[in-house]
């Protein structure tokens, strides 16, 4: 079998096993009926169970749970319990004032049939076949949302009323996972699944809208879409579903119902909030109820919800407890003594526990909203005030009427805090007592949730904490013995997931570390990677149907599919190592080499190949019987076609090497192209490095180098003297005058700038530069003007102003670094805003001397025998003067004084052309570009992390080449 | 081609390129100004209160004080040429007033308006309606490049460019949102420890940092050193590829550091922590100033600071850090008709005779071996002083020597030393002639201020 077709058969595997893994419920097995057990709390259990009848199969299946199940007078009993009632009697509650206000709501056991692909209420004695059953703690006319056909759901922000985070998975796949979709959008709400159907809430947008949406889970495409007017970015409360709602509660003070499957409808026509009021007559709860002495006031609003009792329990900022009924009229409501933060209440055998700002630790009933304990547990006092925050707590049953309660404490402070804790408390029902046994606040920082683990090798909780190094995984148990389960974790922000009691699954915050799949001994068992579409930071958990796994950011929520990869800790290996980048064009030349053979030698019957390729190409650059304007044509589109072919390649070796990381050409080409496209907004990593930060200077280098090897051929040509660099003006010292100037005593050029501008120091150097080339010329003009009083004048004022510029940097103090760095010439700090002018600039100056080269030809020969040719010497030597010198500035002005490009390069032209200047400058343009994009290559990679001077780069790569070029063709050559 | 067409098109090429080049740099979007959203109600001593408001919405600074005061419930009380008579509480009187300060584009000084408010707020950086007493300024409200330090959104991964900012995260215990810091950042242990296992990378060093670097660790903010030019450009380049980056100002002063710790603190949200650790500051600074000023502590000191034991040495003249502490302690700087850091000539050091001299440097270790190499090697012209005969020359060395010169939250410390230095008296104890890594040992009052 071919490749192809095993990677088929592997992709309809995948798929077979990815829908099978959707579609069976848990444990379903042919000798038996699948029933749900669903407690009425988010929290369920599939089972199999044999019975000759709906009560008997019930039973059966309760008992194999360790539930006892009886049916006396029509009345379903479980554990004791048919059915309770939340609420009381009238004591004046409302949004703003704490109390009952006697409504009630009722929640009781009932059994459910799965008929023609819907759950319906049955009577335990009913006769009928049913392919799957449930036993259900639920008000009337509310039906589980687990389902036959999506036996997995998520229905509230850590799947519970306890806040356990504890998810059953199914895991089937071996291969390694794959991205299955991803959706757009900041995900600061815990992710909520139900019906195969995916449920998210979204930080606001552009216009202020914050959004719920339901997305298919299987193929990403979203379903509907319920948009709100918000008031921050951090939509952060997670809705809850219940039966066939989604009830989505806001920081604005909404709580929204909605359908889960006909959505918000036409207008928010399907929406109600409170009392039942549509969407748009819907009032908030106000924001402000009491004023608190302590801890912080966020303005978060409503917190995630929980769904208990068949009643919603949720908190506020504002400091209250509500306790809704499912159409959301209030049943009762508590003041607490502080704000509280998002984290959802626990509600657990009737009790609801919840911390505030102030540091206390609340117990209410569930019931009838009266408080059974409200102690103190954790304040610090910055300045005048105190702080506090009790987390999300943990409760666990510890017998003889006590309860284990796992929490963290902090000063509440959110990501500024300055301390924070675990803390372990005993809770006895009987006197409403809580005792510490345990609270250490010097273990790290943590967040607000531990996650609670049951199991016959541990009882007790889970907890991450970073001690500003690397986050470890703690645990502590009922007694308050600390463990540290394992360490040198990334950075986790967002609450662990509990998988199948035996996995821990925690997402680094940034999309950059992997997402952990953790034993609960702490070994990593496997890894798995944010989306690229999606990387960002993470604040939400994991929600693990088993191979199919969805998480969020803030860019958007995601699937993936398959198991996750073995874990490799991270390497500073990115991209393909220069030396493959090197070895790829080695290769691909030889390869062109060997078809160039191949054709000649056995399509043409060419001998040697090689030898006739030179024979030929030397002829055409030398050969005797072409004309001499002939040669000189042939040589020009040499050097431009070679100039061009080694441009392009050094560009692109410029565009693919940084210091972060090597990219192969396709990499960095196609973020190139991306982020053009995108017009620099929004960009990824890879497209910042190569669109911020390497093409800039790459196009700077580029006109540097054209305009200072040209300013430099002008120069020599001119002036007659090898020794000639584009600074013999002065150009260099009067720009450096100017610049230090600005770097070193803030000069502000008469107040036209202001201190900060990024222009100001290229426009004063260029100013400088120019003022100081004035100089020359007077002083040359009024000396005679021929060019060796311009060498002489350009030499003496070059003097005059370094010795300003040397007095200067004595006297710069603690600026004499920073001027410095300015004068060894750099293109470190070279923006998009400056590369335009650098560009076009020096681009079409440069281009003016091939106007005039066989004037430059004259002229190099004497100005005696040019004026004999007609030339106006003095003239054309000033004009061209004045252009070099305009060149110069212009270069020196944005990237300081680079050395040797501007004397160097035309000489190596000269050495391999010859001293014609129609081949001298354009090749001087096409190797002065080169040079400089090397060597600032070189200036930003070569030594790590740190910018070199890009003049001395110069000067160290020109040498050998020079030196090398010296010997060879030293004899024939006299500048 | 003839002359005069070539010539005619050199002059065409010519202006097209500086038509090109300086359309390009006037089209090209530079860096502007970002405006935060919003007003600040200043109470003085760095407590100030942050209003997010949509400044758009406001037609007049007043209006938005009004909607602000609503916001806090502070009650604003207004005089009938619209001054402001009380805020919150505190009436305008004596003591202080109330007035709006304003700071504009492309500016980092505060400018006052005065009474009707009914400028449009949109047209200032920043609008802060503080209680101050006459020729008080309100509280730092934007950066040394002129951009608001308000209105930012929580920061998880945050770039420092220099040692002492650095020092400034641990200190107001953001050391662990710290993601890469410059290759000089190697204090406290921490830092050192996050480089080493990788959670903190190295972004290039304090004068040349790189771009690129710093990009490749994602950054949320990026805090560069207004003292070092490649930072203030730096920082304009980031914000060009949409990163936040926030430029404190040159630590001249305590002044200028308690600003940077401030700046720090509200950037990132750590605001309470940063108030700490200038509470702490200036309390500490308060009994230095007393005990220094007390009668044990003796008449003010000549003092000279230099950087290194040469014939002809690079010594503080005024307005440096060190000068001002030496104000602050009771002593004065025999070098203070210069500015800055001054190559004083030889000559000037018996002229100057100094009663202490401190030397800061690198270049010895803390022992007696070191300290009587450098005592009795000094040149004929030290020796010829006050200070070399009366044996009160000092020497600031090993990590000592890096505290006195990083302007950052341990300028508590610093501030003991030198106060110890200038006046031991005062403290009751014998101060080392040569102080290097032990010196936590010698600290009383700062000792808290130590970074982990």
């Amino acid at each position: 079998m071919n490749a192809k077709g095993s990677m088929i058969i592997a992709i309809a595997l995948l798929i077979v096993v990815s829908s099978l893994s959707f579609a069976a419920p848990a444990s379903e097995a042919d000798d038996g009926t699948s029933v749900l057990i669903d407690r009425g709390n988010g929290d369920t259990t599939w089972t199999v169970a044999d019975g000759s009848s709906v009560l008997e199969t019930v039973e059966s299946a309760a008992e194999g749970l360790g539930m006892e199940v009886s049916f006396q007078s029509g009345e379903l009993t479980v554990d004791g319990v048919s059915s309770v009632t939340v609420g009381g009697t009238n004591g004046g509650g409302s949004f703003t004032q704490e109390g009952s206000t006697g409504l009630t709501t009722e929640a009781s056991w009932r059994v459910f049939g799965w008929s023609s692909g819907s759950w319906v209420s049955i009577d335990p004695n009913d006769p009928g076949a049913y392919g799957s059953l449930a036993l259900a703690f639920l008000p009337e006319g509310v039906f589980p949302t687990e389902t036959p056909d999506h036996p997995n759901a998520w229905t509230m922000s850590r799947g519970d009323s306890a806040n356990t985070g504890s998810q059953d998975a199914t895991f089937s796949s071996n291969e390694n996972y794959s991205v299955v979709w991803t959706s757009k959008g900041t995900a600061h709400a815990n992710t909520l699944y139900a019906g195969g159907t995916v449920y998210q809430k979204f930080g606001i947008d552009r216009d202020g809208y914050a959004s719920v949406v339901a997305i298919d889970g299987s193929t990403g495409e979203t379903e509907w879409e319920f948009r709100f007017l918000s008031g921050s970015n951090y939509e952060s409360s997670t809705p809850l579903i219940v039966g066939d709602s989604i009830y989505v509660a806001t920081m604005t003070g909404y709580i929204y119902r909605i359908p889960l499957a006909e959505g918000p409808g036409e207008g928010n026509s399907n929406v109600t909030s409170f009392g039942g009021a549509g969407f748009s007559d819907a009032v908030p709860v106000d924001s402000v109820v009491a004023d608190f002495d302590v801890g912080t006031t966020y303005d978060s609003g409503f917190s995630s919800m929980v769904f208990y009792s068949g009643a919603i329990y949720v908190t506020h900022s504002n400091g209250m407890v509500y306790c809704f009924d499912l159409d959301l009229n209030l049943i009762w409501s508590k003041l607490l003594g502080a704000s509280t933060y998002l984290v959802a209440p626990t509600v657990y055998d009737g009790m609801v526990f919840t911390g505030a700002l102030d540091g206390h630790l609340y117990i209410i009933d569930a019931y009838d909203g009266s408080m059974l304990v409200d102690e103190k547990v954790y304040q610090v006092q910055y300045r005048d005030k105190l702080y506090g925050n009790v987390g999300q707590v943990a409760v666990q049953r510890a017998g003889d009427g006590t309860y284990a309660l796992f929490f963290t404490v902090s000063d509440g402070l959110g990501m500024s805090q300055g301390s924070s804790g675990l803390a372990v408390y005993e809770y006895a029902v009987s006197g409403n007592q809580i005792v510490q046994r345990f609270l250490s606040d010097d273990l790290g920082m943590f967040g607000r949730y531990v996650i609670p683990v049951d199991t016959e090798e541990y009882r007790g909780a889970y907890a991450v904490s970073s001690d500003g190094l690397t986050t470890s995984l703690l645990r502590v148990d009922r007694s308050g013995v600390l463990e540290t389960v394992t360490t040198g974790l990334a950075e986790i922000h967002s609450p662990m997931v509990l998988v199948n009691g035996e996995f821990l699954y925690a997402i680094s915050y940034s999309s950059a570390d992997p997402i952990y799949k953790l034993s609960l001994s702490g070994e990593i068992l496997g890894t798995a990677s944010c989306p690229s579409q999606v990387r960002n930071f993470n604040m939400i958990p994991l929600l693990v149907l088993g191979d199919t796994v969805f998480g969020g950011t803030d860019a958007g929520i995601y699937c993936l599919d398959g198991a996750f990869t073995p874990y490799v800790p991270p390497s500073s290996d990115r991209g393909a190592p220069v030396i493959l980048v090197i070895a790829g064009i080695v290769g691909a030349i030889i390869l062109v080499m060997a078809a160039v053979y191949a054709a000649l030698r056995f399509g043409k019957g060419v001998e040697k190949p090689f030898r006739f390729i030179r024979e030929r190409f030397v002829h055409y650059l030398y050969g005797e019987d072409y004309t001499h304007n002939t040669r000189n044509r042939h040589r020009l589109r040499f050097v431009v076609a070679v100039g061009a072919v080694v441009t392009f390649l050094s560009f692109t070796l410029c565009i693919c090497i940084g210091s972060t990381s090597v990219n192969n050409p396709v990499e960095a080409y196609s973020a190139l192209f991306s982020a053009i496209s995108k017009g620099g907004v929004g960009l990824d990593t890879l497209e910042t490095s190569v669109y911020m930060s390497r093409l800039p200077r790459t196009i700077a280098a580029l006109a540097v180098g054209i305009g200072l090897s040209v300013a430099g051929c002008i120069y020599q040509a001119i002036i007659r003297n090898p020794l000639v660099d584009p600074y013999i003006m002065g150009v260099s010292s009067g720009a450096g005058v100017a610049a230090i100037a600005v770097i070193a005593f803030d000069f502000t050029f008469f107040g036209l700038f202001s201190p900060h501008s990024i222009f100001i120091t290229a426009i004063t150097a260029c100013a400088g530069g120019l003022i100081a080339f004035a100089c020359t010329m007077l002083l040359a003009e009024k000396a005679g003007g021929s060019a060796i009083n311009y060498v002489l004048s350009g030499v003496v004022i070059g003097l005059a102003f370094s010795a300003v510029q040397t007095i200067m940097l004595t006297m710069s103090g603690n600026k004499l670094s920073n001027a410095l760095t300015w004068l060894y010439g750099s293109f470190a700090e070279v923006t998009w805003a400056q590369v335009g002018i650098i560009l076009f600039l020096s681009l079409f100056l440069s281009m003016v001397p091939l106007l005039w080269a066989k004037e430059l030809n004259l002229v190099l020969l004497g100005e005696d025998q040019a004026r004999q040719m007609g030339l106006n010497v003095r003239r054309f030597n000033r004009g061209m003067l004045v252009l070099a010198s305009v060149l110069t500035s212009v270069c020196v002005a944005f990237c300081g004084v680079i050395g040797f490009v501007g004397l160097v390069i035309p000489h190596l032209c000269r050495m391999l052309l010859g001293s014609d200047h129609r081949m001298v400058i354009p090749a001087s343009i096409c190797f002065g570009g080169v040079m400089l994009m090397l060597a600032d290559l070189l200036a930003r990679t070569g030594y790590y992390g740190m910018e070199l001077p890009v003049g001395a780069i110069t000067t160290v790569i020109g040498i050998p080449v020079f030196a090398y070029l010296l010997i060879k063709r030293g004899r024939m050559y006299d500048g | 081609m003839d002359l005069e067409k070539r010539t005619l098109a050199s002059i065409a090429i010519v202006l097209a390129g500086v038509f090109l080049g300086v359309s390009a740099g006037i089209l090209a979007e530079s860096p502007s100004t970002d405006q935060a959203s919003g007003t600040v109600i200043d109470f003085g001593e760095y407590d100030t209160v942050w209003t997010d408001a949509d400044i758009g919405s406001f037609r007049t600074t007043l209006s938005l004080l009004e909607y602000a005061a609503d916001s806090n419930g502070y009650e604003l009380v207004l005089g009938e040429d619209g001054s402001i008579l009380s805020l919150a509480g505190i009436q305008s009187g004596d003591g202080g007033s109330w007035g709006l300060w304003v700071v504009y584009p492309g500016e980092t000084s505060w400018s006052r308006l005065q009474a009707p408010y009914d400028s449009d707020p949109s047209s200032y950086t920043i609008t802060s309606w503080a209680y101050r007493s006459e020729g008080e300024e309100p509280t730092v409200a934007v950066d040394y490049s002129g951009n608001p330090i308000y209105g930012y959104a929580q920061k998880y991964r945050i770039v420092s460019l220099s040692p002492t900012i650095t020092e400034i995260m641990v200190s107001v215990k953001a050391g662990n949102v710290l993601v890469g810091v410059d290759s000089y950042s190697y204090y406290p242990g921490s830092v050192m420890a996050g480089r080493e296992n990788g959670s903190i990378s190295v972004i290039g060093t304090y004068a040349s940092p790189s771009f690129e670097l710093i990009l490749g660790t994602n950054p949320d903010v990026v805090f560069c050193d207004g003292s070092q030019r490649s930072h203030v450009q730096m920082g304009s380049q980031l914000r060009g590829a949409n990163v936040d980056a926030v430029t404190v100002y040159p630590g001249e002063d305590t002044r200028s550091i308690l600003n940077n710790i401030f700046i720090i603190g509200q950037v990132i949200n750590y605001g309470l922590a940063a108030d700490e650790v200038i509470v702490e500051t200036n309390s500490i600074l308060d009994i230095l100033y007393e005990m220094t000023h007390s009668t044990s502590a003796g008449e003010p000191e000549r003092t000279m600071i230099a950087l290194d034991p040469d014939i002809s040495p690079w010594v503080s003249g005024d307005g440096t850090y060190l000068a001002n502490m030496l104000g602050m302690f009771n002593a004065s700087n025999v070098f203070g008709d210069w500015t800055g850091w001054v190559h004083i000539t030889s000559d000037r050091i018996p002229y100057a005779n100094p009663d202490r001299i401190i030397v800061i440097t690198q270049e010895y270790s803390a022992t007696q071996e070191e300290y009587d190499a450098l005592y009795w090697g000094l040149s004929a012209q030290w020796k010829d002083t006050d200070a070399w005969r009366n044996g009160d020359v000092y020497v600031i060395c090993e990590s000592a020597a890096d505290l006195v010169q990083r302007f950052g939250p341990r300028t508590a410390q610093a501030a003991e030393l030198l106060a110890m230095i200038l006046h031991p008296d005062a403290f009751g104890k014998e101060v080392p002639k040569i102080i290097g890594d032990g010196y936590e040992e010698l600290l009383e009052y700062s000792s808290d201020l130590s970074l982990t």
